[in-house]
Protein backbone atom coordinates (compact mmCIF):
# COMPACT_ATOMS: atom_id res chain seq x y z
CA UNK A 1 0.00 0.00 0.00
CA UNK A 2 2.76 2.07 1.05
CA UNK A 3 4.29 1.47 -2.27
CA UNK A 4 1.26 2.13 -4.30
CA UNK A 5 0.95 5.70 -2.53
CA UNK A 6 4.65 6.91 -3.66
CA UNK A 7 4.54 5.54 -6.80
CA UNK A 8 0.95 7.28 -7.57
CA UNK A 9 2.80 10.19 -5.55
CA UNK A 10 5.39 10.65 -7.85
CA UNK A 11 3.62 10.56 -10.80
CA UNK A 12 1.07 13.27 -9.71
CA UNK A 13 4.23 15.36 -9.47
CA UNK A 14 5.49 14.51 -12.34
CA UNK A 15 2.74 15.40 -14.15
CA UNK A 16 1.94 18.71 -12.18
CA UNK A 17 5.91 19.56 -13.08
CA UNK A 18 5.41 18.62 -17.07
CA UNK A 19 1.79 20.90 -17.20
CA UNK A 20 3.76 23.81 -15.43
CA UNK A 21 6.60 23.83 -18.14
CA UNK A 22 4.14 23.60 -21.20
CA UNK A 23 1.97 25.81 -19.68
CA UNK A 24 4.74 29.01 -19.69
CA UNK A 25 4.98 28.92 -23.55
CA UNK A 26 3.17 28.91 -26.36
CA UNK A 27 3.24 28.55 -30.37
CA UNK A 28 2.26 30.88 -32.81
CA UNK A 29 1.92 30.29 -36.39
CA UNK A 30 2.16 32.97 -38.78
CA UNK A 31 0.99 32.90 -42.57
CA UNK A 32 3.28 35.26 -43.87
CA UNK A 33 3.35 35.83 -48.19
CA UNK A 34 6.02 37.19 -49.98
CA UNK A 35 8.84 35.01 -48.17
CA UNK A 36 10.85 33.42 -50.86
CA UNK A 37 14.75 33.40 -49.96
CA UNK A 38 16.64 32.16 -46.98
CA UNK A 39 17.28 35.85 -46.64
CA UNK A 40 13.79 36.29 -45.68
CA UNK A 41 14.29 33.96 -43.24
CA UNK A 42 17.22 35.67 -41.64
CA UNK A 43 15.53 38.94 -41.63
CA UNK A 44 12.27 38.03 -40.61
CA UNK A 45 13.65 35.64 -37.14
CA UNK A 46 15.86 38.31 -36.40
CA UNK A 47 13.13 41.25 -36.08
CA UNK A 48 11.16 38.68 -34.43
CA UNK A 49 13.96 37.38 -31.91
CA UNK A 50 14.26 41.07 -30.92
CA UNK A 51 10.96 40.68 -29.43
CA UNK A 52 10.99 40.43 -25.58
CA UNK A 53 9.61 36.50 -24.47
CA UNK A 54 10.18 35.41 -27.92
CA UNK A 55 12.42 32.03 -27.71
CA UNK A 56 12.70 30.32 -30.71
CA UNK A 57 11.53 31.09 -34.51
CA UNK A 58 11.26 28.68 -37.40
CA UNK A 59 10.40 29.49 -41.14
CA UNK A 60 9.01 26.95 -43.91
CA UNK A 61 9.20 28.46 -46.80
CA UNK A 62 7.34 26.27 -49.22
CA UNK A 63 4.35 26.83 -46.77
CA UNK A 64 5.11 30.21 -46.40
CA UNK A 65 4.13 29.74 -42.53
CA UNK A 66 6.70 30.90 -39.82
CA UNK A 67 6.74 28.98 -36.56
CA UNK A 68 7.31 30.77 -33.34
CA UNK A 69 7.87 29.90 -29.36
CA UNK A 70 7.06 32.68 -26.96
CA UNK A 71 6.09 32.73 -23.55
CA UNK A 72 2.56 33.48 -22.78
CA UNK A 73 1.45 36.69 -22.62
CA UNK A 74 4.61 37.92 -25.77
CA UNK A 75 2.90 40.37 -27.32
CA UNK A 76 2.11 39.36 -30.73
CA UNK A 77 -0.34 40.82 -31.83
CA UNK A 78 -1.87 40.69 -35.51
CA UNK A 79 -1.27 45.02 -35.92
CA UNK A 80 2.25 44.32 -34.22
CA UNK A 81 3.53 41.64 -36.80
CA UNK A 82 1.36 43.74 -39.22
CA UNK A 83 3.45 46.72 -38.92
CA UNK A 84 6.56 44.21 -38.26
CA UNK A 85 6.77 42.34 -41.53
CA UNK A 86 5.88 45.00 -43.79
CA UNK A 87 9.03 46.82 -42.79
CA UNK A 88 10.36 43.92 -43.86
CA UNK A 89 9.45 43.52 -47.11
CA UNK A 90 6.62 41.03 -46.45
CA UNK A 91 2.84 40.65 -45.83
CA UNK A 92 1.63 39.55 -42.61
CA UNK A 93 -2.00 37.30 -43.37
CA UNK A 94 -2.98 35.77 -39.76
CA UNK A 95 -1.96 33.57 -37.43
CA UNK A 96 -3.37 30.90 -34.96
CA UNK A 97 -2.34 29.67 -31.43
CA UNK A 98 -1.51 26.50 -30.16
CA UNK A 99 -1.54 26.27 -26.17
CA UNK A 100 2.22 24.24 -26.56
CA UNK A 101 5.43 24.62 -27.87
CA UNK A 102 5.94 21.59 -30.10
CA UNK A 103 9.17 23.74 -32.30
CA UNK A 104 12.39 22.38 -31.18
CA UNK A 105 12.04 21.24 -27.47
CA UNK A 106 15.40 20.51 -26.87
CA UNK A 107 16.91 23.70 -28.39
CA UNK A 108 13.89 25.88 -27.21
CA UNK A 109 14.60 25.80 -23.18
CA UNK A 110 17.49 24.74 -21.54
CA UNK A 111 18.58 21.22 -22.20
CA UNK A 112 18.02 20.05 -18.16
CA UNK A 113 14.47 21.47 -18.44
CA UNK A 114 13.71 19.62 -21.86
CA UNK A 115 14.41 16.51 -20.80
CA UNK A 116 12.55 16.71 -17.74
CA UNK A 117 9.28 18.00 -19.85
CA UNK A 118 9.46 14.73 -21.45
CA UNK A 119 10.93 12.69 -18.93
CA UNK A 120 9.65 9.29 -18.53
CA UNK A 121 10.30 7.87 -14.90
CA UNK A 122 12.41 4.40 -15.89
CA UNK A 123 13.50 1.60 -13.23
CA UNK A 124 17.19 2.65 -11.97
CA UNK A 125 17.79 -0.34 -13.00
CA UNK A 126 17.59 -0.01 -16.72
CA UNK A 127 19.48 2.97 -16.84
CA UNK A 128 23.43 2.27 -17.71
CA UNK A 129 25.92 2.26 -15.92
CA UNK A 130 27.51 5.55 -16.79
CA UNK A 131 31.23 5.42 -16.61
CA UNK A 132 31.93 8.46 -18.20
CA UNK A 133 30.29 10.62 -16.82
CA UNK A 134 31.70 8.94 -13.28
CA UNK A 135 35.14 9.63 -15.17
CA UNK A 136 34.02 13.50 -15.95
CA UNK A 137 33.39 14.24 -12.75
CA UNK A 138 35.66 12.86 -11.04
CA UNK A 139 33.91 10.36 -8.55
CA UNK A 140 34.33 7.12 -10.23
CA UNK A 141 38.11 7.56 -9.38
CA UNK B 1 26.68 46.58 -70.40
CA UNK B 2 29.82 46.88 -71.67
CA UNK B 3 29.44 51.03 -71.46
CA UNK B 4 31.26 52.77 -74.31
CA UNK B 5 31.62 55.71 -72.11
CA UNK B 6 34.76 56.98 -74.13
CA UNK B 7 36.31 60.84 -74.47
CA UNK B 8 39.14 61.00 -76.65
CA UNK B 9 39.24 61.64 -80.53
CA UNK B 10 38.60 58.07 -82.84
CA UNK B 11 41.28 59.67 -84.39
CA UNK B 12 43.69 58.79 -81.71
CA UNK B 13 44.42 54.98 -81.76
CA UNK B 14 46.36 55.13 -78.00
CA UNK B 15 43.45 57.01 -76.72
CA UNK B 16 41.06 55.03 -78.45
CA UNK B 17 42.30 52.05 -76.16
CA UNK B 18 42.92 53.74 -73.31
CA UNK B 19 39.03 55.33 -73.00
CA UNK B 20 37.43 51.92 -74.21
CA UNK B 21 39.71 49.94 -71.54
CA UNK B 22 37.94 51.98 -69.02
CA UNK B 23 34.54 51.01 -71.06
CA UNK B 24 35.90 47.42 -70.26
CA UNK B 25 37.00 48.16 -67.25
CA UNK B 26 34.05 49.98 -65.88
CA UNK B 27 31.36 47.41 -66.77
CA UNK B 28 27.94 49.55 -66.21
CA UNK B 29 27.30 48.68 -62.50
CA UNK B 30 23.63 48.93 -62.64
CA UNK B 31 23.54 46.15 -65.20
CA UNK B 32 25.43 43.36 -63.62
CA UNK B 33 25.51 39.78 -65.00
CA UNK B 34 24.45 38.42 -61.37
CA UNK B 35 21.38 40.01 -60.05
CA UNK B 36 21.40 43.36 -60.68
CA UNK B 37 22.54 45.79 -58.18
CA UNK B 38 19.56 47.88 -59.22
CA UNK B 39 17.69 44.66 -57.49
CA UNK B 40 19.08 43.80 -54.75
CA UNK B 41 16.28 43.13 -51.81
CA UNK B 42 17.26 45.41 -48.62
CA UNK B 43 14.91 45.87 -45.95
CA UNK B 44 14.18 48.45 -43.82
CA UNK B 45 17.14 49.82 -41.33
CA UNK B 46 19.40 47.27 -43.16
CA UNK B 47 22.60 47.19 -44.32
CA UNK B 48 23.86 45.17 -48.26
CA UNK B 49 27.38 45.12 -49.05
CA UNK B 50 28.42 43.62 -52.52
CA UNK B 51 32.10 43.37 -53.00
CA UNK B 52 32.87 42.10 -57.02
CA UNK B 53 35.72 41.26 -58.38
CA UNK B 54 36.05 41.34 -62.46
CA UNK B 55 38.72 40.45 -65.33
CA UNK B 56 37.67 41.28 -68.44
CA UNK B 57 39.64 40.48 -71.97
CA UNK B 58 39.02 42.45 -74.54
CA UNK B 59 41.06 42.90 -78.05
CA UNK B 60 40.74 45.44 -80.79
CA UNK B 61 39.04 44.68 -84.63
CA UNK B 62 42.01 45.66 -87.56
CA UNK B 63 41.35 49.41 -87.24
CA UNK B 64 42.94 49.45 -83.44
CA UNK B 65 46.22 47.21 -84.69
CA UNK B 66 45.06 44.02 -82.77
CA UNK B 67 45.57 46.10 -79.30
CA UNK B 68 44.48 43.46 -75.98
CA UNK B 69 43.26 44.76 -72.99
CA UNK B 70 42.87 43.10 -70.13
CA UNK B 71 41.34 44.57 -66.74
CA UNK B 72 40.45 43.37 -62.77
CA UNK B 73 38.30 45.78 -61.34
CA UNK B 74 36.72 45.60 -57.93
CA UNK B 75 33.33 46.93 -57.60
CA UNK B 76 32.12 47.97 -53.62
CA UNK B 77 28.55 48.22 -52.83
CA UNK B 78 26.99 49.34 -50.20
CA UNK B 79 23.50 49.92 -49.76
CA UNK B 80 21.03 51.23 -46.78
CA UNK B 81 16.91 50.97 -46.66
CA UNK B 82 15.68 53.74 -45.44
CA UNK B 83 12.29 52.60 -45.42
CA UNK B 84 10.48 49.15 -46.45
CA UNK B 85 10.03 50.84 -50.30
CA UNK B 86 13.11 53.13 -49.82
CA UNK B 87 16.89 52.08 -50.39
CA UNK B 88 19.81 54.04 -51.36
CA UNK B 89 22.88 52.82 -52.69
CA UNK B 90 26.71 53.56 -53.53
CA UNK B 91 29.12 52.03 -55.80
CA UNK B 92 32.98 52.52 -56.23
CA UNK B 93 34.98 50.88 -58.50
CA UNK B 94 38.78 50.43 -58.56
CA UNK B 95 40.42 49.29 -61.80
CA UNK B 96 43.84 47.98 -62.29
CA UNK B 97 43.83 48.17 -66.09
CA UNK B 98 46.84 46.65 -69.03
CA UNK B 99 46.94 47.81 -72.34
CA UNK B 100 48.98 46.36 -74.86
CA UNK B 101 49.27 48.12 -78.09
CA UNK B 102 51.84 46.48 -79.82
CA UNK B 103 55.25 46.94 -78.28
CA UNK B 104 54.08 49.20 -75.57
CA UNK B 105 52.51 48.17 -72.79
CA UNK B 106 50.58 50.74 -70.00
CA UNK B 107 49.56 49.52 -66.52
CA UNK B 108 47.31 51.59 -64.88
CA UNK B 109 45.56 51.60 -61.28
CA UNK B 110 42.82 54.23 -60.77
CA UNK B 111 39.34 54.65 -59.14
CA UNK B 112 36.57 54.50 -61.63
CA UNK B 113 33.96 57.22 -61.20
CA UNK B 114 31.17 56.14 -58.30
CA UNK B 115 27.71 55.67 -58.47
CA UNK B 116 24.73 57.13 -56.34
CA UNK B 117 20.93 55.69 -56.90
CA UNK B 118 17.92 55.40 -54.89
CA UNK B 119 15.07 52.96 -55.21
CA UNK B 120 10.99 53.35 -53.92
CA UNK B 121 8.35 50.65 -54.72
CA UNK B 122 5.67 51.62 -56.36
CA UNK B 123 3.94 47.81 -56.24
CA UNK B 124 4.19 44.87 -54.47
CA UNK B 125 2.31 42.13 -54.48
CA UNK B 126 2.66 39.08 -51.95
CA UNK B 127 1.30 35.98 -51.73
CA UNK B 128 2.82 32.34 -50.62
CA UNK B 129 6.08 31.52 -51.47
CA UNK B 130 6.23 34.28 -54.01
CA UNK B 131 6.66 38.41 -54.59
CA UNK B 132 6.17 40.54 -57.36
CA UNK B 133 7.63 43.90 -57.16
CA UNK B 134 8.36 46.73 -59.52
CA UNK B 135 10.01 49.92 -58.56
CA UNK B 136 11.51 53.50 -60.39
CA UNK B 137 15.03 54.26 -59.73
CA UNK B 138 17.04 57.68 -60.28
CA UNK B 139 20.92 57.99 -59.88
CA UNK B 140 24.02 59.44 -61.22
CA UNK B 141 27.39 58.76 -61.91
CA UNK B 142 29.91 61.51 -60.71
CA UNK B 143 33.39 61.66 -61.71
CA UNK B 144 36.02 60.27 -58.72
CA UNK B 145 37.93 58.82 -61.10
CA UNK B 146 41.10 59.70 -62.80
CA UNK B 147 40.77 61.81 -65.84
CA UNK B 148 42.02 60.28 -68.93
CA UNK B 149 41.97 56.55 -67.41
CA UNK B 150 38.96 55.82 -65.86
CA UNK B 151 36.62 58.66 -66.23
CA UNK B 152 36.20 61.68 -68.55
CA UNK B 153 35.49 63.79 -66.13
CA UNK B 154 31.00 64.34 -66.70
CA UNK B 155 28.51 64.23 -63.99
CA UNK B 156 25.77 61.30 -65.52
CA UNK B 157 22.55 60.94 -64.64
CA UNK B 158 20.17 57.91 -65.12
CA UNK B 159 17.12 56.19 -64.24
CA UNK B 160 14.41 53.68 -65.18
CA UNK B 161 12.25 50.81 -64.03
CA UNK B 162 13.61 47.43 -62.21
CA UNK B 163 11.10 44.70 -61.84
CA UNK B 164 11.63 41.19 -59.82
CA UNK B 165 9.12 38.05 -60.06
CA UNK B 166 10.24 35.93 -57.33
CA UNK B 167 10.03 32.53 -56.10
CA UNK B 168 11.23 29.85 -53.65
CA UNK B 169 11.75 27.81 -57.15
CA UNK B 170 12.87 30.82 -59.25
CA UNK B 171 13.53 34.44 -59.31
CA UNK B 172 12.86 36.54 -62.60
CA UNK B 173 14.23 40.14 -62.79
CA UNK B 174 14.97 42.97 -65.11
CA UNK B 175 15.62 46.27 -64.98
CA UNK B 176 14.96 49.23 -67.81
CA UNK B 177 18.06 52.59 -67.74
CA UNK B 178 18.10 55.14 -69.56
CA UNK B 179 21.43 57.09 -69.12
CA UNK B 180 21.95 60.62 -70.15
CA UNK B 181 26.07 61.17 -70.90
CA UNK B 182 27.03 64.59 -69.69
CA UNK B 183 29.59 66.37 -71.34
CA UNK B 184 33.33 67.08 -70.06
CA UNK B 185 36.70 68.56 -71.77
CA UNK B 186 34.99 69.11 -75.26
CA UNK B 187 34.01 65.19 -75.21
CA UNK B 188 30.31 63.55 -74.88
CA UNK B 189 29.69 60.00 -74.90
CA UNK B 190 26.31 59.08 -75.91
CA UNK B 191 23.32 58.85 -74.17
CA UNK B 192 22.60 54.79 -73.63
CA UNK B 193 19.61 52.44 -73.21
CA UNK B 194 20.08 49.27 -71.45
CA UNK B 195 17.54 46.28 -70.92
CA UNK B 196 18.64 43.73 -68.78
CA UNK B 197 16.63 40.02 -68.21
CA UNK B 198 17.70 37.30 -65.27
CA UNK B 199 16.62 34.18 -64.43
CA UNK B 200 17.81 32.34 -61.32
CA UNK B 201 16.43 28.72 -60.75
CA UNK B 202 16.65 26.64 -57.72
CA UNK B 203 18.73 23.89 -58.45
CA UNK B 204 19.58 22.55 -54.56
CA UNK B 205 17.88 21.70 -52.61
CA UNK B 206 15.03 19.53 -53.99
CA UNK B 207 12.85 19.78 -51.52
CA UNK B 208 12.35 23.16 -48.88
CA UNK B 209 11.44 22.52 -45.17
CA UNK B 210 12.05 24.61 -41.95
CA UNK B 211 16.05 23.16 -41.59
CA UNK B 212 16.81 25.33 -45.35
CA UNK B 213 19.64 27.11 -44.96
CA UNK B 214 20.31 28.32 -48.30
CA UNK B 215 19.80 27.45 -51.95
CA UNK B 216 21.98 27.35 -55.27
CA UNK B 217 20.50 28.87 -58.31
CA UNK B 218 21.71 28.02 -61.95
CA UNK B 219 21.93 31.10 -63.73
CA UNK B 220 21.47 32.88 -66.89
CA UNK B 221 21.34 36.89 -67.31
CA UNK B 222 20.95 38.88 -70.91
CA UNK B 223 21.87 42.20 -72.06
CA UNK B 224 21.06 44.85 -74.51
CA UNK B 225 22.99 47.79 -74.78
CA UNK B 226 22.14 50.33 -77.28
CA UNK B 227 24.24 53.66 -77.25
CA UNK B 228 24.16 56.92 -79.17
CA UNK B 229 27.14 58.49 -80.76
CA UNK B 230 29.81 60.77 -79.03
CA UNK B 231 29.69 64.40 -79.90
CA UNK B 232 33.01 66.46 -79.54
CA UNK B 233 32.78 70.01 -79.43
CA UNK B 234 28.83 68.90 -79.94
CA UNK B 235 29.23 67.47 -83.25
CA UNK B 236 28.43 63.99 -83.45
CA UNK B 237 31.37 61.71 -84.03
CA UNK B 238 31.14 59.26 -87.30
CA UNK B 239 29.48 56.04 -86.46
CA UNK B 240 31.85 53.79 -88.06
CA UNK B 241 34.15 55.49 -85.75
CA UNK B 242 35.17 53.63 -82.76
CA UNK B 243 33.76 56.23 -80.58
CA UNK B 244 30.13 55.74 -82.97
CA UNK B 245 27.33 54.07 -81.63
CA UNK B 246 25.82 50.71 -81.53
CA UNK B 247 24.28 47.96 -80.24
CA UNK B 248 25.34 44.81 -78.35
CA UNK B 249 24.15 41.90 -76.51
CA UNK B 250 25.56 39.39 -74.41
CA UNK B 251 24.53 36.79 -72.29
CA UNK B 252 26.13 35.57 -69.02
CA UNK B 253 25.47 32.15 -67.38
CA UNK B 254 26.30 31.69 -63.77
CA UNK B 255 25.61 29.99 -60.78
CA UNK B 256 24.64 31.67 -57.05
CA UNK B 257 24.48 30.13 -53.65
CA UNK B 258 21.93 32.15 -51.13
CA UNK B 259 22.25 31.81 -47.74
CA UNK B 260 20.44 33.48 -45.26
CA UNK B 261 23.27 36.26 -44.67
CA UNK B 262 25.38 36.50 -47.68
CA UNK B 263 25.72 34.96 -51.60
CA UNK B 264 28.13 33.94 -53.53
CA UNK B 265 28.21 34.27 -57.01
CA UNK B 266 29.27 33.86 -60.41
CA UNK B 267 29.30 34.50 -63.85
CA UNK B 268 30.51 34.00 -66.83
CA UNK B 269 30.05 36.91 -69.82
CA UNK B 270 29.97 36.17 -73.34
CA UNK B 271 29.66 38.71 -76.31
CA UNK B 272 26.41 37.57 -78.64
CA UNK B 273 26.83 40.00 -81.21
CA UNK B 274 27.32 44.16 -81.57
CA UNK B 275 27.01 46.16 -84.55
CA UNK B 276 29.56 48.53 -83.12
CA UNK B 277 32.21 49.69 -85.70
CA UNK B 278 35.28 47.54 -87.07
CA UNK B 279 37.25 50.15 -85.02
CA UNK B 280 35.94 49.57 -81.51
CA UNK B 281 37.27 47.23 -78.68
CA UNK B 282 35.49 44.60 -78.30
CA UNK B 283 35.17 42.58 -74.91
CA UNK B 284 35.97 39.15 -75.93
CA UNK B 285 34.67 37.57 -72.33
CA UNK B 286 34.45 38.67 -68.69
CA UNK B 287 34.27 36.65 -65.56
CA UNK B 288 33.16 38.16 -62.27
CA UNK B 289 32.86 36.62 -58.64
CA UNK B 290 30.68 38.38 -55.93
CA UNK B 291 30.38 37.70 -52.11
CA UNK B 292 27.08 39.94 -50.71
CA UNK B 293 26.70 40.23 -47.39
CA UNK B 294 23.16 41.32 -45.31
CA UNK B 295 23.54 43.41 -42.11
Amino acid sequence: MMRFLMITGGLSLSFSLNGAALAGERQYDMRVDGLTCPFCVATSAKALKKIDGVRDVSVDLDLGLISVCAAEGTDLSDKRMTKLFRKKGFTFRGQTQIETCRLNQDAVDKPGEAKKVNHKPKDPKDQPHDKDREHREGYGS
Amino acid sequence: MMGLKCYFDSRNLKARVVCCGFAVAAPQVLAAPITFNTALPISEDEIILRQQLIFTQASGGAGVNEANVNSLTSLTLGGYGVSSKWSVFGVLPLAHINRELGSNDDRQLALGDGTLFSRYEIFRYDNKGATTRLSPLIGLRVPTGKTGVTSDGSVDVFGGLVATLASTQFNLGGQVLYTLNGSANDFQAGDSLTIDGSLQYRLWPKILNAQTRGFIFGVIEGNVTWQDDAQRNGVNLPQDSSMGGGTSVSISPGLQYAAQRWILETALTLPIADNFSNDALRPDYSVRTSLRLNF
